[in-house]
């Protein structure tokens, strides 16, 4: 690739057009070699004073938003699957491409509104929009389509604007609650439900921010999304997998709210609260899980699923 | 695929344990907009000594998610000093407190209330009265050495000041003391009776942090896929 890169790189273009006896010159090849590192380390340089600032916010957020602490590990498995990819990257031949640099400065555009109006979310976005131009404008339309899914997972790892963020999670506060009520009467229990608040023979559940299932939607959409690249099925099967990710996270949280009135009404209020409530919380994501590779492996095992389809 | 099978649920089982484990302990989570009030049973301890110690093991006041202080973050660790004064009510007294970069402990000295022995005044516990800058935020609470008796009190009486957010909340954990009070202990208990019907504070029943969901399924995944994953790019 660093060959491939190194002749047909639009920057590096001047480099390979000199006339021969000039680019056998140890010296200026040498001195050639240090300008283009030179570049390179000012760039990244650059980059490095603009983004760290921007990353070690993020860092904070990963660290004191239960929402958000999966992105310590989104870049780890973006990483090993850049890994599984090396053989499939090293095939693809580069072939830059000057959107690259039109993408970069798109990206960069988009941070600066994001810095002049104090928009994490766009700064941060930002990062991933340089990154694919920095792709395109490298090695070309393959790779960087080869990177989508890359991208498109990093971008799970980044908080969303607020009020995005609760355009999604009130309805889902709202369905959360009515699902839970409905599980609870089913089940012999009487319970008043006003607005996000279930009120229970014994005690009040508030279905609050934190318990609105967002955290198991974007966990379980991020998951399938994963279950969906690595199992060798039809995209459209894939498509499936993704999209049936969204019902299930939703049922699996009404599930375990209404569980958690369970285990305070058949088991009294301590069972309802501390480890308990956390374990049975996971234990129902665990389910749900279980459900989206069932699904999985369902989709994989009938007829025409051997055609695997690799972004 | 049994086998797969077989693999992914020891992954599962073994993430789970892991994650649990890595999660933060947490008891109970009230809404701001819960205004949870009810009744903690307390009792003082040797005359003369600060009878009551809140040891705060962590308290931290951090916007949530892209939201941003107009301040500077406040962050409250055991490991810094922390200037609260005084956000308590001794018998109807409500002291003001503002949260300020820092950490450390609030002693409450029984020793001031007449009648000191056993606390069965009314005690407010924690009044936040302003917290710099507007957002949302979350705010969690440690309390140490609280000991339960006998007594009406409100765990949480009130929190005003300039909050401009709405989802912000509030965790109480317990971590040492004689005994270990639920929050249903904390707001339920009258004269040592449960009394759920004096609940005045919601019980909030939030997820597992997402660390400990995608965590879980990509350690299963991780087992699910194994060879698959092992073998590289097909």
């Amino acid at each position: 690739m660093a060959s491939a890169m190194s002749t047909e790189h639009p920057s590096l273009a001047a480099t390979d057009t000199v006339p021969v006896g000039v680019r056998a010159d140890p010296a200026i090849r040498s001195e050639s070699r240090w300008s283009v590192g030179s570049i390179y380390a000012l760039a990244f340089g650059a980059l490095a004073l603009v983004y760290v600032p921007v990353l070690w916010n993020l860092f904070g957020d990963w660290a004191t938003d239960p929402n958000y602490s999966h992105g310590f590990i989104i870049p780890f498995a973006v990483a090993f699957i850049l890994w599984q990819q090396r053989d499939l990257l090293r095939s693809i031949p580069a072939r830059p491409s000057h959107w690259g640099l039109a993408l970069a400065f798109v990206a960069e555009a988009e941070y600066l509104v994001g810095f002049l109006g104090a928009e994490y979310f766009l700064q941060r976005t930002s990062l991933l929009l340089l990154l694919a131009g920095g792709i395109l404008y490298l090695y070309g339309w393959r790779h960087l389509r080869s990177q989508l899914f890359s991208l498109a997972l990093l971008f799970f790892a980044i908080p969303l604007p607020t009020i995005v963020f609760n355009a999604i999670a009130f309805p889902l506060q709202l369905l959360a609650s009515t699902w839970a009520a409905a599980l609870l009467n089913f089940s012999g229990i009487p319970v008043f439900r006003e607005g996000n608040i279930i009120q229970l023979p014994q005690r009040t559940l508030d279905v609050a921010e934190a318990c609105s299932g967002i955290r198991s939607l974007f966990s379980l959409i991020a998951l399938a999304m994963l279950v969906a690249y690595f199992v060798p099925v039809r995209l459209w099967k894939r498509l499936l997998l993704v999209a049936s990710s969204v019902p299930l996270a939703l049922a699996a949280n009404a599930f375990r709210i209404a569980a958690t009135g369970w285990l305070g009404r058949w088991f009294g209020p301590e069972a309802s609260e501390g480890f308990f409530h956390a374990f049975s919380g996971w234990l129902i994501f665990v389910i749900a899980f279980a459900g989206l590779l069932a699904e999985a492996t369902f989709l994989s095992r009938r007829k025409g699923a051997a055609a695997a389809i690799r972004p | 695929m049994t086998k797969g099978l077989k693999g992914s649920l020891f992954g599962l089982a073994l993430a789970g344990a892991l994650m649990l484990g890595a999660s933060p302990a947490h008891a109970d989570q009230i809404p701001f907009a819960g205004g949870a009030t009810g009744l903690v049973l307390t009792q003082v301890g040797t005359p003369g000594t600060p009878d009551i110690t809140f040891g705060f093991n962590g308290l931290t006041v951090g916007p949530v998610g892209a939201d941003t202080l107009s301040g500077a973050t406040v962050a409250i660790t055991p490991t810094t000093t922390f200037d609260l004064v005084g956000p308590v009510t001794v018998n109807g007294g409500v002291e003001s407190a503002n949260f300020n970069p820092g950490g450390g402990t609030i002693s409450i000295n029984a020793g001031n209330v007449s009648g000191a022995g056993t606390f069965t005044a009314d005690l407010d516990l924690l009044t936040i009265q302003n917290i710099t800058g507007s957002g949302s935020y979350n705010v969690q609470m440690g309390l140490s050495n609280v000991v339960i008796n006998a007594g009406t009190s409100a765990l949480l009486q009130s929190i005003n000041g300039s909050f401009a957010g709405g989802s912000g909340k509030i965790t109480f954990s317990f971590t040492s003391g004689p005994s270990l009070p639920s929050l249903t202990d904390l707001l339920g208990q009258v004269n040592g009776a449960v009394d759920n019907d004096s609940l005045a504070g919601n019980v909030a029943v939030p997820e597992p942090a997402s660390l400990a969901l995608l965590g879980t399924g990509l350690f299963a995944l991780g087992f699910f896929f194994k060879r698959r994953l092992l073998e590289g790019q097909a």
